[in-house]
């Protein structure tokens, strides 16, 4: 009897350390598109929602004016709706935009066109200049903010296997940028392909996770730069079986890294992973408790019930008020795709929970995460229903 | 000498992560245009950037001379990467990336060998290494018309 209580209350303590689902306000719809016209949340980093203040600020694609093009929408003070779309690349094809919040309700963007990556400064009343970073050909920018002040933008700058991941910071005033001294974030003599790079402050320096490619397959880096100095060695994030089996080559894959800051010193590191090659990828992440320095074991952030099928497009975010971590993606385990969500609380991850209003009828994919300085976790995803596409966001509340 | 050297040791990087060597390969939005104005079916191979299993089924199929001539004439050969981030733009006018198109498909482990219509409509899908003689069966399946009134299972168990 006594081994039996002990074990209930063991298995209730296990269960009390793992945190509840979230609740949520009724989704909005951000934008919304005629047949033709197409909705994509794809970015390095996965970074299309940021909160500056009051205002929260979603980035996509769409094609609506004929061709690719950059789109902004502002949902200001608690308002019951986002504000028009308003365009913010310039006149060729545009691709994969990301958003970080500055203050004062300014957010920095950025994007890639030409082959060129641009940055702006834009907030619902102003759209500054828009200015170019690294030398073409450029792609797969991502940037973060430190609550330090620190600005940065990484991006895969290069051809084809000659692509390396550059980090450059940026300072701001108001709405004018300027770039300081791009440099390469991996210095070593046998880099190969460095793609999808994802960049995160701490309060003693800054991380970037990338995809290499230097041992024969896709493979997930980190490095860490103290705060003003230069980047430290790499490290592997990704954790590969100790005896691979040969048939399966160099080792599983491992693609489209994310990272998430809480401001302090805890970064977490998400991305899809297939060690578990059998049912595609599975949602992996990895902690750092020293701003970026160093990470520890890898974690599956999706519970079991989500093995028999593959998970894609994992976002993170890491909760500054209480250390709170989240990853985001979707699946297709009821079927059709929707939105699913993981929390990490004092080390242990949660169940998968679904995202109000990104599961059900249609498909509900590309989710991408944020907390805000209050705690609130702000969601954006794309629904596809009945050959129409839109975009939704949906907040937290206490 | 040492020229030579670096081009075969560059070749035999690219052959890891490629389709195999010599083989007319075609992006899949490409494909699907050629496959339009050649009347032929498309033959689709989603791979992956160290996969072993499509490092095997390049050298020991692939290799065959007589399934090489099989398939160039006999399809339009289109190869995608299921991690690359190399965009195409979809009969719709949609535009994604290789990556996407995976997910889309429900590509999660590689290679998958997908045989395609004209138009792009999926006949079936074989994931894994395949043999020569695997390889023969499932064109035979296509040229000869068995899609249109039996599955690949059904027509395999007969053979």
């Amino acid at each position: 009897m006594t081994r039996f209580l002990l074990l209930l209350a063991l298995c209730c303590s296990h269960v009390n350390a793992l945190a509840d689902p979230l609740r949520f306000e009724t989704p909005l719809s951000v934008t919304a598109v005629s047949a033709g016209v197409f909705l994509h949340l794809d970015s390095s980093g996965r970074r299309s929602v940021a909160i500056s203040g009051a205002v929260a600020a979603v980035v996509w694609e769409d094609n609506r004016s004929g061709k690719p093009a950059i789109y902004i929408a502002y949902r200001v003070q608690d308002k019951s709706g986002f504000t028009p779309s308003e365009k913010i690349s310039m006149q060729s094809s545009a691709y994969e935009p990301v958003i970080t919040a500055l203050g004062a309700q300014r957010f920095l963007v950025a994007w890639e066109e030409d082959e060129r990556l641009w940055l702006r400064v834009v907030s619902p009343s102003k759209k500054g200049e828009v200015i170019v970073i690294g030398q073409a050909p450029a792609k797969q920018i991502s940037i973060a903010a430190g609550t330090n002040g620190k600005i940065g933008a990484v991006w895969s700058q290069g051809q084809q296997r000659n692509a390396y991941v550059y980090y450059g910071e940026l300072q701001v005033a108001a709405y004018a940028i300027e770039v300081v001294s791009p440099r390469l974030v991996d210095d070593s003599k046998d880099k190969n392909v460095q793609l999808y790079p994802a960049l995160a402050f701490s309060q003693s320096g800054h991380a970037v996770a990338w995809e290499d490619r230097r041992h024969g397959n896709t493979r997930i880096f980190a490095a860490f730069a103290p705060k003003g100095q230069p980047f430290l060695p790499y490290q592997q994030l990704n954790e590969l079986e100790s005896s691979p089996n040969p048939d399966l080559g160099k080792g599983s894959g491992a693609m489209r890294p994310v990272l998430a800051s809480d401001g302090k010193q805890a970064i977490i590191a998400a991305w899809m992973d297939k060690r578990n090659w059998r049912s595609g990828y599975d949602v992996y992440a990895a902690v750092s408790e020293n701003g970026g320095a160093s990470f520890a074991k890898n974690e599956q952030a999706q519970d079991e019930f989500g093995e028999n099928v593959p998970q894609w497009h994992a976002s993170a975010a890491l909760r500054e008020t209480d250390g709170l971590g989240a990853v985001a993606w979707d699946d297709t385990r009821n079927e059709n795709s929707d939105v699913f969500y993981s929390l990490r609380k004092q080390g242990e991850w949660s169940e998968d929970y679904e995202l109000p209003g990104a599961a059900g009828p249609g498909r509900q994919s590309h989710p991408a995460i944020v907390f805000d300085g209050q705690g609130s976790m702000h969601a954006v995803w794309l629904n596809h229903e009945e050959g129409h596409s839109s975009l939704h966001y949906t907040r937290s509340v206490k | 000498m040492r020229y030579l050297l670096l081009l075969v040791l560059l070749g035999a990087e690219i052959a890891a992560a490629d389709p195999p060597d010599n083989y007319p390969f075609v992006s899949y939005d490409t494909g699907l245009q050629q496959a339009q104005q050649e009347k032929k079916p498309i033959f689709l191979y989603f791979g992956r950037y160290g996969c072993g299993f499509c490092a095997k089924t390049n050298k020991e199929s692939f290799s065959d001379a007589d399934l090489k001539k099989r398939y160039v004439d006999n399809y339009v050969l289109v190869y995608a990467d299921a991690e690359s981030g190399g965009r195409l733009t979809l009969p719709s006018g949609e535009r994604i990336t290789e990556a996407e198109l995976g997910a889309q498909l429900n590509v999660f482990a590689t290679p998958v060998f997908m045989y395609l219509d004209m138009n792009g409509e999926l006949l079936f899908r074989a994931p894994g290494f395949k043999t020569v003689k695997e390889f023969v069966d499932f064109d035979q399946y296509v040229q000869e018309g068995h899609y249109k009134t039996q599955s690949i299972n059904e027509f395999l168990s007969k053979r």
